[in-house]
């Protein structure tokens, strides 16, 4: 975990784009929040790692929204409920529910559609967020921040070192 | 492109995932045998070991070997053991979020086994007593022998004695009542006193108007004395009568007690309906309870299991938090189905096998019941054989249907019962059907026991000869009913049992207690009468005191009502005639 803290500092610190950082935030939100084995979930680690986002952002904001999931988790199950009761909407889950996929999927279960549903509508406002944070970071803050002592010896530290040469390679 | 594509990512994320899925395949055996053992342990509150778990993938099979969960309250005893189980899994339903198992088998599956070394126990609360523990106390709880005199009359809680105890309180309180009016009535001396007075006042003789003052002065005074003791004297009436009240009804209530006794008596030994039907409850109805009780313990074990299909379309079973929602489809699956299984149960009795066909509790979904066969050919070295069928409807109603029989069986209990009336020994034949329908039962199991023993530990001598008769009959016949509420039924016994000990020895039952009955109220009586008497003595100064109080009254009110007023109307004549006198000589000296 400290690993991944250091990683999104330098992250944050060097010449990333702040999309990339932002949109790793939001999948690792998106993998965070809703339950680990699912397919969907399986999806988003392909995203995540096919697409030139920042792991070490992703694998932190996995591990802050894994823990606001369980949280948060019976206001999933309380959504998901909600949605696959509802008179109203009877007829479209009946309709997907023929389909393997959906199944496999675990749409029909409480906690997984509405946490999904709620990362999905989460994933644009927290990339936009993020991203403008980031670059508000880099302009007002970095620069104090790189004049901290613990900066100072974090960066002068053996396994900075190295990181920044791995990274160079 | 590879401005934004990471190829190299897709052999990160395969790298990690085929790590991921090596682990779980060389490691499950493992993980679950660690999961069962610790969270097993944690759940009983003792050791729970697994000798070892195999894994296969296809079709995904889970093979457990020896397990063996210790009981918490008895370390030397396994709660549940068997030999082997097995489970077999349609991964791809459980992927869909359905459990669908098509085989399970269980061998040598046994209860409450002893152990070979003792087993940890991690959580024990001494205050909370087993199901065990509590149905053995229901069995000690049991009445069966007529209580002593000694010992009934011990009981300090006797209403008798209390009614005593109030009763000498009262006599007590009125004593010191009536003592006080005693030393504030007026006596013969006074009485005296006031003839005297009224005396004295009638032969004064007037001479003046001056004289008339001062009688009328004395007049007043004896009147207010008199009227003072008349006030004493009511108030003497009233108490007495409130005495009086008092002691009838501390009397009343303590010539009742010694039949409320009796009627407490008899409800807590249960000796007005002790008859032979209760005999037969305590053979019959006891083991049929405990019979009952351990189906309650298994319904109640398997409660959360059953529980939460209820709702129709759209219902499924509690994951954690939150749950999968089902809907319509061509081939519809329960949430969680067993399509076969086979369990060999290790009892006391013998081997019992077990079959299970289609067990689940959404039937509606595939139109079929659950069905549960029970065959053992060594059963008490006889044959047992069952059917119990269920099938839960899609609006929550639960139906079911059983029968069975048993040949030949042999009941041998070995050792002496700790109950004052048990069964040792009998051969047993019997059959029996059950139906459950909305939660309740109605079950009739018709039994023969044959060539039977009985024994008690009570050294009652009528109870041992109810012992006796009833372990020379060669056969008897009995019928079980169970009806009303699943959770609580109501058993009842029909047996010749009945008709045995009353033609052999209910009548001689009667003849003690009907001994008991007039040996107990005769000797409370004694602790009665004794304060009954105190109380007559009371009442018989209370009725003396009352006849002087109205004598008294009554020469008072005379004194005041005949004598004074004669004194009156003297005084006045005599003024009256001076008058005239006085007025004549005048009218004399004027017309004269």
């Amino acid at each position: 975990m400290l690993t991944q803290i250091v990683k999104l500092f330098i992250a944050l610190n060097s010449e990333n784009s702040p999309k990339q950082i932002s949109y790793a935030f939001a999948l690792g939100m998106l993998i965070g929040l809703t339950p680990l084995f699912s397919l969907h979930n399986l999806i988003v680690l392909l995203v995540a790692f096919l697409v030139r986002v920042h792991l070490g952002s992703f694998f932190v904001s996995w591990t802050l929204f894994s823990l606001l999931g369980l949280l948060f988790e019976s206001a999933f199950a309380q959504v998901g409920e909600y949605l696959l009761t509802a008179t109203s909407l009877h007829p479209v889950w009946q309709s997907l529910y023929q389909f393997t996929l959906f199944k496999l999927a675990h749409l029909h279960h409480t906690v997984t559609l509405g946490s999904l549903l709620i990362a999905l509508l989460l994933f644009v406002p927290l990339t936009i967020g993020v991203q403008f944070l980031v670059v508000k970071y880099r302009v007002h803050v970095m620069a104090f921040v790189v004049k901290l002592k613990v900066v100072q010896m974090l960066k002068g530290s053996r396994f900075y070192q190295m990181y920044q040469k791995l990274q160079g390679a | 492109m590879k401005k934004y594509i990471r190829w190299q990512g897709i052999a990160g994320l395969i790298s990690i995932l085929l790590i991921f899925s090596a682990l779980v395949y060389v490691f499950a055996g493992k993980l679950i045998q660690l999961a069962i053992e610790k969270g097993g342990s944690y759940y009983l509150g003792a050791e729970v070991s697994l000798e070892s778990v195999q894994v296969d993938w296809s079709p995904f099979k889970i093979e457990l070997n020896v397990l063996q969960a210790t009981d918490p309250q008895q370390p030397m005893q396994n709660l549940l053991a068997f030999k082997q189980a097995s489970i077999e899994m349609n991964l791809w339903q459980y992927l869909l979020g359905r459990y669908i198992f098509e085989d399970a088998s269980i061998t040598e599956l046994a209860f409450n086994q002893a152990r070979a070394t003792a087993g940890d126990v991690y959580t024990k609360d001494p205050s909370k007593p087993s199901l065990k523990d509590k149905a053995q106390d229901k069995v000690k709880d049991i009445k069966a022998e007529i209580p002593d005199v000694e010992s009934l009359l011990k009981q300090s809680d006797l209403i008798t004695v209390k009614k005593a105890e109030n009763m000498q309180q009262v006599v007590d309180n009125e004593q010191q009542a009536i003592k006080q009016i005693k030393e504030n009535l007026p006596d013969q001396a006074r009485l005296k006193e006031y003839e005297k007075r009224v005396k004295k006042l009638t032969e004064t003789e007037v001479k003046s108007i001056e004289d008339v003052a001062k009688l009328k002065a004395e007049l007043d005074a004896l009147k207010d004395d008199i009227k003072a003791d008349k006030a004493q004297l009511k108030a003497a009436k009233t108490q007495l009568v409130n005495s009086k009240a008092a002691l009838s009804q501390a009397a009343t209530e303590l010539k009742d007690a010694p039949q409320q006794d009796w009627q407490k008596v008899k409800e807590t030994y249960q000796l007005e309906t002790f008859e032979a039907e209760d005999l037969a409850h305590i053979l019959f109805g006891s083991q049929a309870r405990e019979y009952y009780q351990q189906a309650q313990r298994i319904y109640q074990f398997a409660k959360p299991f059953l529980q939460g299909e209820s709702d129709g379309e759209g219902a499924a079973e509690q994951v954690k938090v939150g749950r999968f929602v089902h809907f319509d489809e061509q081939n519809p699956l329960p949430a969680w189905l067993l399509k076969q299984g086979e369990i060999s149960l290790l009892t006391p009795h013998g081997k019992v096998q077990i079959v299970l066909n289609e067990i689940n509790m959404q039937h509606w979904l595939r139109k079929q019941s659950s069905q549960i066969n029970f065959h053992s050919s060594a059963f008490a070295n006889g044959q047992l054989d069952g059917t119990v069928t269920f099938y839960k409807f899609e609006n929550g109603d639960l139906s079911s249907q059983g029968q069975w029989t048993m040949e030949d069986l042999k009941y041998d209990k070995g050792q002496a019962s700790g109950a004052r009336f048990a069964l040792v020994q009998s051969g047993f034949n019997g059959h029996g059907e059950f139906e459950y329908k909305a939660g309740q039962i109605t079950a009739r199991s018709d039994i023969n026991l044959q060539q039977p023993k009985f024994s008690t530990t009570s050294s009652s001598r009528w109870m041992k000869q109810v012992i006796n008769a009833l372990s020379g009959q060669q056969t008897i016949p009995a019928q079980i009913r169970l009806s009303g509420d699943a959770l609580k039924p109501s058993i009842s016994v029909d047996s010749q049992l009945d008709e045995i000990v009353k033609q052999s020895v209910t009548a001689q039952a009667d003849a003690e207690l009907d001994k008991l009955k007039s040996k107990f109220q005769s000797q409370l009586k004694q602790k009665v009468s004794q304060k009954l008497n105190l109380s007559e003595s009371e009442m018989a100064e209370i009725g003396n005191l009352t006849e002087w109080v109205d004598d008294t009254e009554g020469t008072l009110n005379k004194l005041l009502e005949s004598k004074i007023d004669s004194f009156k109307d003297k005084q006045k004549d005599k003024l009256k005639d001076k008058l005239n006198e006085k007025l004549g000589d005048k009218l004399n000296k004027l017309f004269g």
